[in-house]
């Protein structure tokens, strides 16, 4: 080797990282989340609709606009559910070994809240209905112990996971019937295409006690109420396509149909104000408010965007404010706390903005939020 | 039909008793059951269409008879990515997704001739959502626990992959109110 080649080996090896590593070097670490979530973090769900293998879900302050961490939630992602008698996170999710194709699993996976990383999995049944996103594919029963997951193939059914062991329980059988809407300890609610509800207990193990269909409450080929019900205490409210509310009393062991409501006075109707979106009810339990996304529109309107959302009393049952948007919204939610936030989000635009739910201030955007916002989820 | 359906029931019923769970004559007795319910489903007919004269969608004016818009008129009550972009048709999945044959259906006028045609909505599958010419219309859409009416659910069904690409609007037959 001659002396020029000497020389430039010796200098490449003098300026390595390593050497350059001494004496000044930052600390590499990985970021964790504190055991105590803030009431103004929201979550953000993404079902990825372009690539919906790889569904997803942001942690965003609402206060600052700081993007705090992703969760990876896996194929067709609904919702997650948030325990909070346990420090973990479930989503049910559907996988595919080579991404769309190979045999199907479908699981239910705990999440650490620290990390937003898998801990453990439970796979159930491959059979969990998929498509647009509602918070009511999944819920965990009131004393935290079930998660219920809603399947269609068609046949209709319901798987029962164990959370606090973490195993599969059993497929309950649910013909005629859709969706979770949890109702008490070990028991929660179906709505039936008639217009019924099917409510659904579980033994001390998770196993089905029996199940019990209500009277049709609604016409669902005249006005059907959407799936996108919102529960206050012990009450779930249930809204149609028309803007009436049907309020649903679920403390017993059958549900109790209170008197309807409308959203909407005859001046409203006549110039054609309407709910719509895939999220479009939302409660602040402690002021007993309800929030519902409005737009002006046609019939079979009801998945259309929404640029108002009008604020109701729930004791009075009158609306006392109206909330002009920045822009369009397809999914509204309400922090629960004593200085609440209004949250919206779009489904075409991937960001979340964030109001005043008194004033109707827009207080801040948060942009470059996945692809496709499908919900939001508070803590 | 129903006929047969009762020698089915009853053959399959008597074979059923006098064979194990595990016989294969269970299974065949499954298929043999399954074949003669399948075709009484109003999504099975769309290879048989009742329909003698299609309507011709070149015909119409304007974007009413373009499959690649959403105002195409069997697009009425879609949700989701027409195939016609895709590399498919009105009719026809794009090359090398699969046709799932469990579908939700809609009732759409032909603004050329004013009849109501029933619109066959099935999805093709096993590929990534194609996303192209996205079109939301869901007029006559019901909530997701009226499933046979509802463009929200996934009908990726029965399928190797449950995987969404697009949709295809096929006619099924002429409206019975008519």
């Amino acid at each position: 080797m001659c002396v020029v080649r000497r020389l430039i080996l010796i200098m490449l090896l003098s300026c390595s990282p390593l050497c350059l590593a001494q004496g000044l070097a930052d600390r590499m670490t990985i970021a964790t989340l504190p055991p105590e979530y803030q009431p103004h973090w929201v979550w953000v769900n993404d079902i990825a609709y372009g690539h919906v293998a790889d569904g997803q879900a942001f942690l965003v302050d609402a206060d600052t606009g700081r993007f705090l961490a992703t969760l990876s939630a896996g194929g067709f992602f609904m919702k997650l559910e948030l325990p909070s008698t346990r420090n973990e996170i479930y989503a049910a999710a559907t996988f595919y070994p080579r991404v769309n194709r190979g045999e199907r699993t479908d699981v239910v996976t705990i999440f650490d809240p620290q990390t937003l990383s898998p801990v453990d999995e439970v796979i159930i049944p491959p059979r969990r209905q998929t498509g647009n996103p509602t918070l009511a594919h999944s819920a965990l029963t009131d004393e935290q112990r079930f998660m219920a997951i809603y399947n269609m193939t068609p046949a209709q059914s319901v798987s029962v996971v164990d959370m606090q062991e973490r195993k599969f329980v059993e497929e309950i059988a649910t013909p005629g019937c859709a969706l979770i809407y949890p109702t008490g300890i070990r028991r929660f609610q179906m709505l039936c295409g008639d217009g019924s509800l099917l409510t659904v207990s579980l033994n001390e193990d998770g196993s089905g006690a029996g199940q019990v269909r209500s009277k049709p409450f609604f016409d669902p080929w005249q006005d059907p109420v959407t799936e996108k019900a919102v529960r206050i205490n012990n009450q779930w409210l249930y809204v149609s396509f028309d803007g009436y509310v049907y309020p649903v009393d679920v403390a017993g062991k059958e549900p109790k149909f209170l008197p309807t409501w409308s959203l909407l006075s005859a001046e409203d109707r006549a110039e054609s104000w309407r709910i719509g979106g895939l999220q479009h009810l939302a409660v602040h339990e402690r002021r007993q408010l309800l929030f519902s996304l409005m737009h002006k529109g046609g019939i079979d309107s009801h998945k259309d965007p929404g640029n108002y959302v009008w604020v109701y009393d729930l004791r009075s049952k009158k609306r006392i404010n109206r909330i002009k948007l920045k822009g369009a919204a397809s999914a509204i939610q309400v922090t629960q706390d004593d200085q609440p936030l209004l949250l919206t989000a779009f489904i075409g635009n991937p960001k979340l903005t964030v109001y005043d739910p008194d004033s109707g201030e827009r207080l801040r955007t948060i942009k470059q939020l996945g692809s496709t916002i499908t919900g939001l989820q508070t803590n | 039909m129903k006929l047969v359906d009762r020698w089915v029931e009853r053959s399959v019923r008597g074979v059923a008793q006098r064979t194990s769970r595990r016989h294969f004559m269970s299974r065949l007795g499954v298929l043999l059951v399954g074949g003669s319910v399948l075709p009484l489903l109003p999504v099975a007919r769309s290879n048989e269409s009742s329909v003698a004269d299609l309507p011709d969608d070149a015909s119409l004016e304007g974007t009413a008879g373009d499959p690649r818009s959403c105002n195409y008129w069997r697009h009425c009550a879609i949700d989701g990515a027409p195939c016609s972009c895709c590399g498919g048709s009105q009719t026809a999945c794009p090359p090398g997704t699969e046709l799932s044959a469990i579908t939700w259906i809609g009732t759409c006028r032909n603004p050329g001739n004013g009849k109501n045609y029933i619109i066959s909505y099935n999805d093709c599958c096993g590929k990534s959502t194609c996303g192209r010419c996205m079109c939301f219309r869901s007029e006559g859409d019901k909530p997701i626990y009226v499933p046979q009416k509802s463009n929200d659910i996934n009908w990726c069904q029965g399928t190797n992959s449950n995987i969404y690409h697009c949709t295809i609007a096929a006619v099924i037959g002429q409206s019975a109110d008519e």
